[in-house]
């Protein structure tokens, strides 16, 4: 299931992604998408969901966002909804034009933003995790 | 960390503390391989770093962090391997929250890292945390006034949780969570006044409860099954030779769960093949080893079959759920296969041992045998179900458990703020001249056919 995910992403992305579809290491690469501050990509993961739906739903248990990594295209609405018994939050890792705190992310909440440009968003819950460990997820747009 | 990386540091730790060895005193050490570690060098907070953040983020893999008395107000960080962060004096040295931070120490991703003789207090969350890590121990250690756990093992292998106290959270003292095989101990740890002295969701497999003491809490030892974290249901706990005693506490800070739980001794909420023996439960207000069932509203799954039972989490976890139109309003988790052996249980308002379900109980596996009890529900419990030979046969309905009695409204919960601070507690030994002990070759092994059951306290 996840290699036939991760080989649709590599036909439907942009130019200069086929020479990397079968190479592990360059997984980003692969998708030709950048990272949404702009710098070069190593963020895309390789157990990506593709989703199709709008608005896409992320569901924060405790503690990990499932699923944890997701595909979306452009203008998608993401909801996340806290399921878990305990508080969280969803950071942004590269900027602070979205995300949740925790009051206003507590259990049986609901968040929601629309991603509106092509890149890779990463984000974290800061309780239970690190910008890249532990409670953490990402949202790739596709253009 | 991958494993190539985590080779070459610990090597080149090694290395850099064999370039050292010529150096025998201490003059403060640094993170370049002074200091008596074998492994790494020794940073002295505050000579080193004036903070303990700045010292762990100084560190290498192989390090002791080595931490004088003072109140620390910070939120420690933790993402390199194999280190050892130690007090001085466990009571001496104290992390404070001052009820604003979250987490005292939180280590994220980092394996092999130790926390020792050092007291967290005050924390909005979590006192000693690590989560997604292989290797971890607390030793010594006190935490108090936390307002979920006060220590911590979330999605975590190979722990060790040793000679610790922990009071006043309104979650649990201390917490193991979503790990199976969990490969942990927790042994000769004091948790009370809390909500739960022990919870553990999704939690099991060559996981140990030994030689502990938990009193003075809403519950006192709760595995228990949910679809809220991953790697469902709790199963194959190992709970014994432990001191539960008098937990019907009305002032404690408490969650929810928590005070639903209240008023029972080792209380497996939907919990999957436990082996709870040799324990002495006494003083509790509903039973003194209850199996119940946990009903969980609006599930995120349903609960997956008993042939899953062996399925270890790093695999569960990449499962996909159940389509959310199949999943029930209430998905029930029942207490199945759990072994109840050799307890001394007394003092029950309603029954020592209980089992209750909203399904026929016969039917759950569970078996009952040589406790040292005056009362079960439903009545001949150790007939109807022996854990060797045929079950008598005989009427399940008899004095049957009622779980109405459980759903009784319960005093709200006390402010964790303002919870009793605990006594000085014990020191480790050579807190200031021991070496740098990562937590690499943990759990240790218990003799567990060995422990006895505890004698019950003279002021208890």
């Amino acid at each position: 299931m996840k290699r036939t995910i991760v080989s649709l992403l590599c036909l439907v992305l942009a130019a200069g992604s086929l020479a990397a579809c079968g190479d592990d290491d360059s997984a980003g690469g692969a998708s030709g998408l950048s990272a949404a501050n702009g710098s070069s990509d190593e963020s895309v993961p390789d157990d990506v969901v593709v989703i199709d739906t709008d608005p896409a739903e992320v569901t924060a248990l405790d503690n990990s966002f499932r699923p944890e990594n997701i595909e979306v295209p452009a203008g998608t609405e993401v909801v996340w909804t806290n399921k878990g018994r305990n508080e969280h939050n969803v950071l942004h890792v590269d900027g602070d034009d979205w995300g949740v705190e925790v009051e206003d992310f507590q259990p049986g909440a609901s968040y929601s933003h629309a991603f509106d440009e092509a890149g890779v968003y990463r984000y974290y819950c800061s309780i239970h995790g690190t910008t890249d460990a532990g409670m953490i997820g990402t949202i790739v747009v596709s253009g | 960390m991958p494993t190539t990386r985590r080779l070459f540091a610990v090597l080149l730790a090694g290395a850099l503390a064999l370039a050292a060895c010529g150096g025998d005193d201490d003059d403060g050490g640094s993170a370049e391989g002074e200091g008596d570690s074998s492994d790494g060098g020794t940073v002295n907070v505050p000579d080193d770093h004036d903070t303990i953040q700045a010292a762990v983020d100084a560190a290498e893999p192989g390090d002791l962090i080595l931490i004088q008395p003072g109140t620390y107000e910070e939120s420690v960080s933790v993402t390199t391997d194999e280190l050892t962060i130690r007090g001085v004096d466990r009571n001496e040295v104290i992390l404070d929250g001052g009820f604003e931070l979250d987490n005292g120490i939180r280590v994220t991703g980092a394996s092999g890292v130790a926390i020792e003789n050092m007291t967290a207090r005050n924390y909005t969350k979590n006192g000693f945390f690590w989560t997604g890590v292989e290797g971890y121990r607390a030793s010594y250690v006190t935490t108090y006034r936390i307002g979920d756990y006060g220590i911590y093992a979330f999605d975590s292998v190979k722990g060790l949780i040793e000679h610790s106290y922990t009071s006043c959270s309104p979650d649990a003292g201390v917490y193991i969570g979503q790990c199976y095989p969990c490969d942990a101990v927790i042994d000769n740890v004091v948790s009370e006044h809390n909500g739960l002295g022990y919870s553990g969701t999704n939690s099991g497999g060559n996981l140990l409860i030994v030689n502990s003491t938990f009193r003075f809490n809403r519950a006192g030892i709760v595995p228990n099954s949910g679809s809220y974290e991953l790697c469902y249901p709790e199963r194959d706990t190992t709970i014994v030779g432990n001191l539960v005693y008098s937990n019907n506490q009305a002032d404690t800070p408490a969650i929810d769960v928590a005070l639903l739980g209240m008023g029972n001794g080792i209380l497996p909420a939907g919990g999957v093949g436990n082996t709870i023996e040799r324990n002495r439960v006494f003083d509790h207000d509903l039973t003194g080893i209850g199996l119940l069932p946990f009903p969980e509203e609006d599930a995120n799954d349903v609960v997956p079959p008993a042939s899953d039972d062996d399925q270890p989490c790093s695999e569960a976890k990449g499962e996909p759920t159940a389509d959310p139109a199949t999943i029930p309003d209430t998905v029930v988790w029942n207490p199945r296969d759990n072994r109840v052996i050799g307890n001394v249980i007394e003092d029950s308002g309603m029954a020592d041992i209980g089992i209750g379900s909203l399904v026929d109980v016969s039917g759950l596996g569970n078996c009952f045998a040589d406790n040292d009890i005056s009362s079960t529900a439903p009545t001949d419990l150790e007939a109807l179900a022996p854990c060797d030979g045929q079950g008598s046969g005989g009427d399940w309905t008899a004095g049957a458990l009622d779980l109405s009695k459980f759903l009784a409204e319960k005093p709200p919960s006390g402010d964790y703020k303002t919870s009793p601070v605990p006594d000085d507690q014990e020191n480790m030994p050579d807190a200031e001249d021991a070496p740098a002990r990562p937590a690499t070759d943990v759990p240790r092994d218990i003799d567990v056919d060995a422990i006895e059951v505890p004698d019950r306290p003279s002021d208890a």
